[in-house]
């Protein structure tokens, strides 16, 4: 049991002894995980990318390739087109409007208001309700004999009472006005945690420099707010390109396709129409929109960030 | 400016207040519409009502099978959120306690995982899940919010995991404690802030998630209370009263969760800016 | 049998860096060795190898009579105290020494009975319910070390314990691990990087430096027979004094005055001749003349200040002699701070060493100003310049 010469000649020619006698978990751990990451993103994200180039109906085993001749349907369909003009239509307005609001209520609440923590539950609030809760109850305030009219009744704006969910014109604005009173919390809630970070000495410090309110903001809080800008703007075009539930809810993406979104005529094609192979194509067409413009806007604002 | 309470605060508090009651009048008309009875509600929905009527919460309640949506509901959410926190943390703390190529590549998948839309996956998902029966069931459902969320989920645990001191899984380990032991009683009660964050996050999403559910169970017994709402506002059209008592039904035990956790709530959500 | 056996073992990291290099050693079962050495000298490393935490790039490693290098840490039977403690936080100090036994798959009253005899043991037993973050350093100390002993294992391995608790508690501690080693007789490896504690905790002691083994044996080995000028300036506290001397007939030259060579030293010492040695002399060996009778050599020196902590009395006197600057002496002083080191420059250009000579604070201490040591020559430590080896 000593060491011996012997002893340690023979362990020299027993060769190298490397040895690990804790390696951690076992690889095992991440199967499930991976396995269902893999199947139901990934290769999922695959077959539908395949499937975008053929008819499929959904129910024969076999899909027919078709090359291009969904993407050309699309571009011709005025329904898709319309979908796809809507879709980024509503998906601007309601980054900028709900992410300017939100950063108002971030920068009122900030400081010193004492009823901060109830306020800022009161506008969050609606963050966390089903969309389609929240669009039923603003279905009804759209409605003809809502308070929506009623009060321009009352105003006496009278000429300005119509059915606003079944308006061509003013439809998809309807859904505009439930997102943004849904979402604007959330925004608001970032930017209030984005504003945390700011040291109250560099606002008062740059104040007693003598700068004004407005240069105070753009020179010192809206740099100092760029990380939580770039989270905010990125997330909130990434909902808002993909919306549904309040399409859908509130319009049923009509009246005649007049709010019609890429989301709910993917549904509608696919779902309703059993036309799986056109259906993944705009999903396809979605797909690569969200995730171009997020990353693009990911990349920009990221620099912007940098720069500071 | 610094902490002094002056009449411009005032009035910004003011203003605020007021803009968060205007926010709030929709609320008021759901809660005021679904106490009228059928007559007023048609005749003059806007009023305050004339006396408070709680018929309409027992008739949405049957009519709108409320009471099971909710059961699925909790199942569908609790099995999601189950699945994705065990098989998530699991999976986050083997890739962070073995670093190397393999748990750089994974971790990679997983982030890019996040990114990508799910979207172009729903159709293909759909028809795989009709060809093995398992569009309308629980476990069909339970598996396609876990597969939408796993990407999440790991990546929240595995940031939190990386910055645990090995300290403790060393010292269980020599005191005898196999991997599993360690990491059960030790590694997962220290990842509870996580847990918190990825429970709370994926099930207040899932809970309210209506596409997925329409999609997947529609038609069925086992639709959460998202469907079951759209299924009984289908039916009952224009009978805001009725509609109104089963929104508030299916709105409250959300508005309870957000009552008790709100602070947990808000700060789950802008641990995103941190990332 | 829980001896615990080195064999040629080696650590080399993957960038290249050799943390652990040709380690022979072997510990008795029962024994107390403490490794001690500067930050970085391996001796954490060779712990946590021990413990199996660590890998072991060559060599073999025994415990009692199993060959452990490829043995999980859960199968090798020891128990570790940890520098931090790593007290689970939201475990109940209960459940914190509870938990090795349920891990083994103990019966739950067998042990709350074990439990209970352990925390009586370390004076715990009002703290039982409580959590760690509600406790005191050395509370936390002992539910650590309650920890280890509650499973009576084969080994117990200490990683700088004492490091995070103030002196006087670090003292105390000392006393304690040291008695309940002896009462549980447990094979036990103590790391630690502060030498005082090594002496008087250690029924051997390991020295390393740069992954290497300086010297091992008991304490008063190290102290009077140190290896080589590492070991020497590594142990004891006022450091040895160090200088540079030539070699002349029967006698070394510090700086012009001569000491004559012990008898022992002659014969090694004649292949130095004409050239220059490192002379080592403890502050005990530089004595008060008129303590002594009999005739010691003396040793010029200027007093600059004395520290009295009774019963003793430090004193700090230049000597006009030349410092030793080698590698090792520059890394000890390294390790003290950056200050340690621009002093020691300073002495070597002015060619000058402070030394410590130890006194008993009975008697007057010495004026500032010129006087002479008695130096006990006898018991004066030679090393080679070039290796740091001792010349015996």
């Amino acid at each position: 049991m000593s060491t011996t010469a012997s002893g340690l000649r023979s362990t020299r020619e027993a060769g190298r002894r490397r040895s690990r006698p804790w390696t951690g978990p076992p690889w095992l751990w991440v199967v499930p995980a991976v396995a269902v990451v893999l199947a139901l993103r990934y290769a999922a994200t695959g077959a539908g990318a395949w499937y975008a180039f053929t008819s499929w109906d959904g129910i024969s085993r076999h899909a027919t390739f078709v090359g291009l001749d969904n993407f050309r349907e699309i571009f011709r369909d005025p329904a898709s087109r319309g979908a796809l003009e809507h879709t980024l239509e509503l998906a601007f307005s309601f980054v900028i409007v709900s992410n300017v609001l939100g950063l108002a209520l971030a920068l009122a609440l900030n400081r010193t208001v004492r009823t901060r923590g109830f306020l800022r539950a009161l506008f969050f609030a609606p963050v966390v309700m089903s969309s389609l809760a929240v669009s039923y109850i603003w279905q009804f305030i759209f409605s003809f004999s809502g308070p929506l009219n009623g009060g321009l009744g009352r105003l006496g704006f009278d000429s300005l009472k119509r059915g606003w969910t079944g308006d061509p014109r003013w439809a998809i604005w309807t859904i505009f006005v439930v997102l943004v009173w849904q979402f604007v919390g959330l925004s608001m809630v970032m930017y209030l945690a984005g504003l945390q970070g700011i040291p109250e000495e560099i606002d008062e410090a740059s104040a007693v420099d003598g700068a004004s309110t407005w240069r105070r903001f753009r020179k010192i809080t809206l740099p100092l707010l760029a990380p939580a800008i770039t989270v905010s703007v990125t997330l909130s075009t990434i909902y808002g390109l993909g919306v549904f539930d309040q399409v859908f809810a509130l319009t049923g993406g009509g009246p005649v396709d007049a709010s019609e979104t890429l989301a709910t005529q993917i549904y509608k094609q696919t779902f309703a129409f059993g036309r799986f192979g056109y259906g993944t194509a705009l999903s396809l067409i979605l797909t690569v929109l969200i995730t171009v413009l997020a990353v693009a806007q990911l990349a920009v604002l990221r620099a912007r960030e940098n720069r500071l | 400016m610094g902490n002094r309470y002056t009449k411009r605060t005032f009035a910004r508090e003011l203003t605020l207040l007021l803009v968060a009651a205007i926010w709030w009048v929709p609320f008021y008309f759901l809660v005021v519409v679904s106490l009228k009875p059928d007559l007023e509600a048609l005749q003059s929905p806007l009023s305050f009502p004339k006396e408070i009527h709680l018929g309409n919460f027992s008739t949405a309640w049957h009519d709108a099978a409320l009471g099971r949506s909710l059961v699925n509901s909790l199942i569908i959410t609790g099995g999601s959120v189950l699945a994705l926190i065990a098989i998530g943390s699991i999976c986050a703390y083997t890739i962070a306690r073995r670093p190397g190529r393999m748990s750089t590549t994974l971790y990679l998948l997983f982030v890019l995982g996040i990114i990508l839309p799910f979207q172009l996956g729903l159709v293909p998902t759909y028809a795989v899940m009709r060809h093995l029966g398992l569009v309308g069931s629980y476990f069909g459902i339970i598996l396609l919010y876990t597969g939408i969320w796993m990407p999440f989920s790991v990546f929240l645990y595995t940031g939190f995991v990386r910055a645990l001191p090995k300290e403790y899984e060393e010292a269980s380990v020599v005191d005898g404690a196999s991997t599993l032991r360690t990491f059960r009683r030790v590694v997962f009660p220290l990842l509870r802030p996580v847990t918190g964050t990825v429970a709370i996050f994926t099930g207040l999403i899932i809970w309210n998630d209506f596409f997925l559910s329409l999609i997947f169970l529609n038609g069925t017994k086992k639709t959460p209370l998202p469907v079951a709402v759209y299924t009984f506002v289908g039916a009952f059209a224009s009978r805001w009263n009725l509609i109104f008592a089963a929104v508030i039904v299916s709105l409250a035990p959300v508005l309870i969760f957000f009552l008790v956790a709100q602070r947990q709530l808000i700060r789950g959500f802008t641990g995103g800016i941190k990332t | 049998m829980a001896s615990v056996t080195f064999s040629d073992i080696q650590k080399t990291y993957p960038d290249g860096t050799r943390a652990v290099v040709d380690l022979n050693l072997e510990i008795n079962d029962g024994e107390f060795v403490v490794f001690v050495g500067p930050s970085g000298c391996g001796k954490t490393t060779s712990l946590r190898m021990v413990a199996g935490l660590e890998d072991i790039s060559d060599g073999e490693l025994r415990i009692g009579d199993t060959v452990v290098n490829d043995m999980a840490p859960q199968q090798r039977d020891i128990a570790m105290v940890f520098q931090n403690y790593a007290l689970y936080p939201h475990m109940s100090v209960f459940d914190n020494i509870a938990y090795p036994l349920e891990s083994q798959g103990m019966k739950k009253g067998d042990i709350k009975e074990r439990v209970a005899r352990t925390a009586e043991l370390l004076g715990l037993t009002e703290h039982l319910k409580r959590r760690p973050r509600n406790l005191s350093g050395g509370q936390r100390q002992r539910v650590a070390m309650g920890r280890a002993i509650v499973r009576q294992p084969q080994v117990f391995l200490m990683d700088e314990p004492l490091s995070n608790l103030d002196a006087k508690l670090r003292v105390q501690m000392r006393a304690e691990i040291t008695r309940l080693q002896e009462q549980l007789g447990v094979t036990t490896i103590f790391v630690t990087h502060d030498q005082v504690e090594a002496m008087t905790m250690g029924d051997r002691i390991v020295v390393m430096r740069k992954g290497v083994l300086q010297q091992q044996g008991p304490p008063e080995l190290l102290y009077d027979e140190p290896a080589n000028l590492f070991v020497a300036e590594f142990i004891g506290s006022p450091a040895m004094n160090l200088f540079r001397g030539g070699l002349d007939d029967g006698a070394v030259v510090l700086g012009g005055q001569r000491l004559p060579l012990p008898e022992r030293a002659l014969g090694s010492l004649a292949a130095y001749r004409g050239r220059e040695v490192a002379v080592g002399i403890r502050p005990e060996h530089l004595v008060d003349p008129a303590t002594v009778d009999g005739a010691l050599p003396r040793l010029a020196a200027e007093v600059r200040f004395t520290e009295t902590l009774p019963p003793e009395r430090l004193i700090y006197a230049s000597v006009e002699a030349p410092p030793v600057m080698t590698e090792d002496v520059l890394e000890i002083a390294k390790d003290v701070d950056a200050a340690a080191v621009e002093r020691l420059e300073e002495l070597e250009e002015k060619q000058s060493v402070l030394a410590c000579a130890r006194f008993d604070s009975s008697r007057g201490a010495p004026d500032r100003g010129r006087y002479e040591f008695a130096v006990v020559a006898d018991r004066l430590h030679f090393f080679d310049l070039d290796t740091g080896a001792a010349i015996r």
